[in-house]
């Protein structure tokens, strides 16, 4: 059973289409990723989803309730974390914790339980009466997941939960949303790290700006771009280098990523000299070179042309 | 009543506000104690107002006497020198009759309220007196009178109240919003299943009590460490002083809007406050300003707010008497919390 509807969701920022006529649904229980480059309109569409941000068309149904006729009841049953952290620095955890609990209409012993629960889940119990200026980065960025789970939302929107965190911190983060999957939650999380996508989501929508570009489950969506390769290079590519890569027979795409160089081919074996020729070429020294399976990046390089991070 | 849980979330943080806290309660103290230290415990000997109804030699002889030892203000009449100290203006009058030089007896009305200078000053009186007959049976004849009190403390007090209270009113919550702004905190609170007059109310709800707290604790001090008296109603008092409140609060609701930072947030009150403070007559009484000044004065907020509290503290009037300048106040935090909450940006 859908328990997010999005029906034509549209908004207009001075004319550009930030988000462009989207349809989703997302089934409960379900972790659904929207994975995009920056600037894709995933924040937009999380904001609109959570009724801060007035749709200019379309509409969304979140657990039966429109979110611009009901928005109140909509932010009763949503958790959101946003891509900011959103905490008073002078209050404790604890306290930070109480204080959003309370706005959500979470009480008394209630809500004293729950804070200790939450505190104990994110890792954060012996640091229950500091205040939040003391905490470190990683310790902040669990907390602010925290307050988006105080009431026990049914749905929960993440905003990019682990950008700029380190990898071992990015690690026990996606350990905790398995957690809170696993507690019946249903999550809409967005990312453009597509090892994220991959490792936690049941479907991925992938979305470019404004638009949703492919849909399905991490398998499907690797499965859908045909019987590919990926010549995978770290190193300091130059742009000019990619045009080159391109013009190699065999080669259906070539494209720098932050990393460093993705080159797209059926057949590694046979293009894998001449890319290594054109690199040195070039002058570019290589810090390593995989041939590997295609991964939701190579899915988005394909379908847009384009890397997710550039 | 979601707006108390913010209310009371804004008033846990004041309180872990170190440096704030500092400017809102202890350093005005110091400034209301340095300047009643100055001005108003009137260790200066007071002028000594003499009516003198005979001007023959004998008695223009006495009153040069008299010069050597006090400051001599001329007054018109008896009459005027026993009202004189009656409302605190003077706190000796003396009556020079006209039978003075025939032997008649010398009046004199003090005001054993005003403590040591009073008795010293009846005492040297009558001994100048006594000495100028050359003896003889007392020439004085004294009555007490019971006067009123003006006190440096009742301009002092309500004029940095009303500075201080602005001040905080305005930065404080100006500045917490700035600060929720940037953290993301503004969006959560969003974000909570709360009407948004909540959010806004619990800002102008914590305000609003500190604000209380200020005036009682700035009027506590001035009447407990001072011995300043309030002849008027303790509620006028409190009215003014919530109006005064709510003024401040529309102000930093007002600057929340523009301002980016806390430092532009507290700039931009300062500069409000500081000019309005000095040309309403908070600091000196606003009959010292040239005349031009008070034309722009009498338009101020701050200048009605003094004017109402002035009337109401030194003079005991009523409702009445200040609700002029009551409504020109109320007018003005009206027109500032339409115009706030109308600007007031919800969507970055
Ligand atoms: N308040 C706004 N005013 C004007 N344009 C906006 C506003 N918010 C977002 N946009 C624009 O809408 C587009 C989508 O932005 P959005 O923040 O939704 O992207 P995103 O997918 O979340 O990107 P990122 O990965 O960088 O967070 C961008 O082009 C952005 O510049
Ligand atoms: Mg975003």
């Amino acid at each position: 059973m859908p328990i997010v509807e999005i029906r034509d969701l549209s908004k207009t920022f001075n004319g550009r289409k930030a988000v462009d006529r989207l349809n989703l649904t997302i089934e409960e229980g379900e972790l659904f990723g929207l994975l995009g480059p920056n600037g894709a309109g995933k924040s937009t569409t999380v904001a609109m989803l959570s009724t801060v941000l007035q749709p200019t068309d379309g509409t969304a149904i979140v657990s039966g309730h429109d979110i611009r006729k009901r928005p109140k009841e909509v932010r009763e049953i949503i958790g959101v974390v946003t891509q900011d952290v959103g905490l008073y620095d002078d209050l404790t955890a604890a306290e930070n914790l109480a204080y959003f609990g309370k706005l959500h209409g979470v009480e008394g012993g209630k809500l004293r339980k729950r804070v200790n629960k939450i505190l104990d889940i994110v890792q954060l119990k012996d640091r229950t009466k500091s205040r939040v200026k003391t905490f470190s980065g990683g310790m902040k960025h669990r907390l602010n997941l925290a307050v988006g789970l105080i009431h026990k939302p049914e749905i929960l929107f993440l905003d990019e939960p682990t950008a700029g965190l380190d990898p071992a911190a990015r690690l026990s983060v996606w350990e905790l949303i398995k957690g809170f999957q696993a507690e019946g939650t249903t999550i809409l999380l967005t990312t453009h790290y597509m090892e994220e996508a991959d490792y936690l989501c049941d479907r991925v929508a992938i979305m470019d700006q404004g638009k949703i570009v492919a849909l399905g489950t991490p398998a499907e969506l690797k499965r859908s771009i045909g019987k590919l390769e990926v010549i995978e290079v770290k190193a300091r590519a130059p742009k000019k280098l990619v045009a080159k890569l391109r013009k190699i027979r065999k080669v259906e795409k070539a494209e720098i990523t932050s990393e460093g160089l993705r080159v797209l081919t059926p057949a590694a074996d046979a293009v894998l000299s001449q890319v290594v020729k054109s690199l040195a070429d070039e002058g570019v020294h290589m810090d390593s070179l995989n041939i590997i399976q295609p991964t939701l990046e190579d899915v988005f390089i394909k379908l847009t042309g384009r890397a997710l991070r550039d | 009543m979601k707006f108390l849980t913010c209310a009371a979330k804004d008033l846990r943080l004041f309180t872990r506000d170190r440096t704030g806290l500092f400017f809102t309660f202890l350093f005005p103290f110091l400034l209301i104690g340095i300047f009643g230290l100055i001005f108003g415990a009137g260790y200066r000997l007071p002028d000594l107002h003499v009516a003198q109804e005979d001007n023959g030699q004998l008695a223009n002889l006495y009153v040069s006497t008299l010069e050597n030892v006090f400051k001599i203000h001329k007054v018109e009449n008896a009459e005027a020198a026993e009202q004189n100290v009656r409302n605190g203006l003077a706190v000796v009058g003396l009556v020079i009759p006209e039978n003075f030089s025939r032997g008649g007896k010398v009046r004199l009305f003090y005001d054993p309220a005003k403590g040591d200078i009073a008795i010293s000053m009846k005492a040297t009186i009558e001994s100048v007196t006594q000495r100028f007959w050359a003896g003889g049976e007392s020439p004085v004849e004294s009555q007490s009178v019971v006067g009123r009190e003006i006190h440096a403390m009742q301009h002092f007090v309500p004029g940095w109240s009303i500075m201080f209270i602005l001040m905080t009113a305005g930065i404080g919550i100006a500045s917490t919003i700035v600060v929720e702004r940037k953290s993301g905190a503004f969006k959560r609170n969003l974000l909570a299943p709360i009407r948004r007059g909540s959010f806004l109310g619990g800002h102008v709800f914590s305000a609003f009590v500190i604000g209380c707290l200020q005036l009682a604790v700035y009027f506590a001090f001035g009447i407990l460490v001072f011995g300043m008296p309030v002849y008027g109603s303790p509620l006028l008092v409190a009215l003014i002083g919530a109006l005064v409140v709510f003024f401040g609060v529309g102000l930093g609701l007002l600057v929340s809007s523009f301002a980016r930072t806390t430092d532009a947030a507290s700039s931009a009150v300062w500069a409000v406050i500081m000019p309005m403070s000095a040309l309403g007559g908070l600091w000196w009484a606003k009959e010292m300003m040239p005349a031009w000044m008070q034309s722009i004065s009498n338009v101020l907020p701050t200048t009605h707010a003094m004017d109402s509290f002035r009337a109401v503290i030194m003079r005991g009037e009523g409702l009445a008497a200040i609700a002029p300048s009551l409504a020109v106040l109320a007018g003005f935090t009206i027109v500032v919390l339409a115009l706030a909450l109308k600007l007031f940006r919800w969507e970055e």
